[in-house]
């Protein structure tokens, strides 16, 4: 997936459920994580090393 | 002091009450979350954890340095991986300050905020079907 003129969080998950229809519904539970640090919908996606989809988390 | 740990052995409590153990503190709160047998009418027999280990420890030590800094707590946090069976010590949280307040109050928030932003999953094996996430609040039946 080309996410270069991806520019917010948003965006990046606009595009996940547009390339990935039948999970559209899970992307939206999801929080994205860049670099181990969860971000919000309207923070800048920057070139990192890593982009982590994170499901509802259910620990304790 | 501050150790956090995700383990597939089992938690012996005594090991970790030890490492919080502190000579000016006189509150020393430990929390320990185990697997239910009943949800509602749901039955768990078992469950599974797993972990992005890397960025669960990364959470687990932020949430326990701000408890830190805000009351000069000394705090152990421990959670399994794999799989638990009833009445299994899922999670381990002890906090210890020179008093007991701080103690609970401290134990209550990484109890609290480990349940939203720690990336560990579960994978709950009940009498019906199989729920990653088990039964929550959100209507996830």
């Amino acid at each position: 997936m080309n996410i270069s003129r991806l520019e917010t969080i948003e965006e990046l998950k606009e595009e996940l459920k547009r390339k990935y229809p039948s999970l559209a519904n899970d992307v939206s539970q999801c929080k994205i994580a860049v670099d181990m640090t969860f971000k919000q919908d309207d923070d800048p996606l920057e070139a990192k090393q890593e982009i982590a989809v994170i499901p509802p988390v259910s620990g304790g | 002091m501050i150790d956090v740990k995700l383990q597939y052995e089992p938690i012996d409590i005594g090991e970790f009450f030890n490492k919080i153990s502190n000579p000016h503190h006189g509150g020393n709160n430990l929390f320990a979350g185990t697997i239910r047998d009943i949800t509602e009418d749901v039955q768990t027999t078992a469950i599974e954890y797993y972990a992005y280990e890397e960025m669960a420890i990364q959470e687990l030590r932020s949430l326990a340095e701000e408890v830190e800094s805000r009351f000069k707590a000394d705090i152990i946090v421990v959670h399994r991986l794999g799989r638990l069976e009833v009445s299994d010590i899922a999670v381990l949280i002890g906090v210890s300050t020179p008093h007991r307040p701080e103690a609970y109050e401290g134990s209550r928030y990484i109890i609290e905020e480990l349940k939203k932003r720690v990336p560990i999953w579960k994978k709950e094996f009940d009498h019906d079907k199989v729920r990653w996430g088990g039964i929550r609040d959100d209507g996830n039946h």
